[in-house]
């Protein structure tokens, strides 16, 4: 991709030649891809390719050892506007017996909005609102750590729509949620997106991805493939990102997949 | 009952008592949650330094010891921040360093165990018109930094990584919540002594949460168990004549069986 395309107003996130290593061990090398306004991008890759550590690059919870990361045509030090940004973590580490209703943990999404001490009326509105966009409005007053997995997952997400980010980052925010709850998730996702909020995803389940996003990145320490969803199987990419993987981390199955 | 009320020392320990009793008790809270609350005792037994320097030198014992606690308090912070050392061991690194370097003081300086008991014990009652403007002075400025802190500091109790991720700045909120930890502890220093800190900040909030409310719920329920027992404890230690930190003690933790009760019996 052209540099000159990529520093357009309508970049929201901007990866432009990112590596970083855990200890010396390299996880991403010169990865650049640029998100668009409005896109919705699908991140697909095997285990261990290092596509929840983009997002924490992304987020400034890891600082790349080379290259740059721009939000919203920002540099990534600089930027501020957090509550345009809804991050869902592939898992969160929480205490099962913390004293919070689900209200209450959606409505974290709001504290980096000034406004302190009471939720104002407008903000409870919203908290109710994103409640219902995941289908909790009747578990609001239930502690979180009696949900279920998936519903549990939802409040996350709920966590993440409360302050209407004009960019979702969602890691594998599918795993855990059955199939009726899945499909009513890819329809809110949809509408999210049509609504003008950019998405990226992470996610291991390709025939989902292939019929939600409209552009899909294969990672696997770099970038294998970067375009539309239909070209990916006639590229080869897949077999190259994964079956490299596959073989390295299990030795004793046949690769197939 | 009237009569103990004219007095007034009882009414000095009323009210420092219920202003300690609050702050502790929502600190107390974020502090259980962020299960640190060993660092109560810690910046408790560390701020021995700072009493003994105090009657050493002669100089206001609240104000000495309120700045060893802060920066003891600052210093667990950095040290878990920056080592990437477990809160419980960076306190556990502090907590000898601080009691050494009291007991050494005190030695040098030939105090006698009389001074020393009101500060292991606590003296609610022996609380002076000035101890009483330290406390109000800064337990107001507690209770305002909760209150404007409080949404981000359960953010980040719940899940500090999360809370990063959003942008929060949690390292500096964390050294406000550090440094306002060790103020609550001086002052409880002096209603409860430094054996007994975590009668007032521990034992509430753990009553509080046996009951399984949301978190906003709990943060009150906290509050009226500190003030519960600090209010016991005091008329218990009027009437029976026995020490005051060690009456607000035992009816806390009274307190807390017969919530654990209460939530068992389905009350
Ligand atoms: N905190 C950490 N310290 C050291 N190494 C880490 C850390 N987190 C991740 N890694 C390593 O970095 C690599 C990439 O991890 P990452 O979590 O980004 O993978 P992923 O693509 O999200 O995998 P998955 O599909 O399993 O979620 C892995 O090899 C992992 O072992
Ligand atoms: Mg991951």
């Amino acid at each position: 991709m052209k540099k000159a395309a990529r520093q357009d107003s309508r970049t929201v996130l901007d990866f432009d030649n990112i590596s970083f290593s855990y200890a010396g061990e390299p996880t991403i090398e010169n990865v650049s891809f640029a998100v668009q306004k409005g896109d919705f991008l699908g991140i697909i890759g095997p285990n261990g390719a290092g596509k929840s550590t983009l997002f924490k690059i992304a987020l400034g919870l890891e600082k790349p050892t080379s290259g740059s990361v721009k939000l919203f045509g920002k540099k990534q030090a600089d930027f501020s506007d957090w509550h345009r940004i809804g991050f869902v973590p592939q898992k969160v580490q929480f205490d099962p017996n913390f004293p919070a209703s689900v209200f209450e943990v959606a409505a974290m999404g709001l504290a980096q909005k000034p406004g302190l001490l009471m939720l104002s009326d407008e903000q409870k509105c919203a908290v109710k609102e994103a409640l219902h966009e995941v289908g909790l409005e009747n578990q609001a007053d239930k502690r979180i750590g009696e949900l279920s997995g998936g519903q549990m997952q939802r409040a996350f997400l709920g966590r993440a729509l409360v302050a209407k980010p004009d960019l979702l980052l969602l890691d594998e925010p599918t795993t855990g949620i059955d199939s009726q709850q899945q499909e009513k998730f890819c329809c809110l996702l949809e509408r999210l997106n049509k609504a003008g909020i950019t998405i990226v995803i992470i996610s291991h389940d390709l025939t989902f991805m292939s019929y939600l996003v409209n552009k899909v990145i294969c990672l696997n320490r770099r970038v294998f493939f970067c375009g539309h969803p239909k070209d990916i199987s006639k590229s080869g990419a897949l077999p190259k990102a994964y079956g490299h993987a596959v073989h390295a981390i299990t030795h004793d199955h046949e690769h197939g997949a | 009952m009237l009569e103990l009320f004219s007095y007034t020392f009882i009414q000095n320990a009323f009210f420092a008592g219920t202003i300690v009793a609050v702050i502790c008790a929502v600190l107390g809270l974020f502090i259980v949650l962020r299960k640190l609350s060993f660092m109560t005792d810690g910046i408790a037994h560390a701020s021995l330094a700072g009493i003994a320097a105090a009657i050493a030198l002669k100089a206001d014992v609240l104000l000495v010891t309120g700045t060893v606690a802060f920066l003891a308090a600052l210093g667990i912070n950095r040290i878990r921040e920056k080592m990437k050392i477990s809160g419980d061991a960076a306190i556990g690194l502090l907590l000898p360093v601080g009691l050494a370097t009291g007991i050494v003081l005190l030695s040098l300086a030939h105090v006698t165990s009389v001074d020393l008991m009101s500060y292991l014990f606590g003296s609610i009652l022996a609380i002076t018109s000035s101890d009483l403007q330290f406390i109000v002075i800064f337990g107001a400025i507690v209770l305002v930094a909760v209150a404007v802190l409080r949404k981000q500091m359960f953010y980040i109790a719940f899940d500090e990584d999360s809370a990063k991720a959003s942008g929060l700045p949690v390292s500096a909120i964390n050294y406000v919540f550090f440094g306002l930890v060790g103020i609550t502890v001086v002052l409880a220093l002096r209603v409860a002594g430094i054996m007994l800190v975590s009668a007032l900040m521990i034992i509430p909030p753990l009553s509080a949460l046996q009951l399984k409310k949301d978190f906003t719920t709990t943060l009150v329920l906290s509050a009226a168990f500190g003030i519960l027992s600090v209010w016991v404890g005091i008329i218990a230690s009027y009437y029976l004549g026995v020490a005051t930190g060690a009456a607000i003690a035992l009816s806390s933790f009274a307190l807390f069986l017969a919530a654990s009760a209460a939530k068992r019996l389905k009350l």
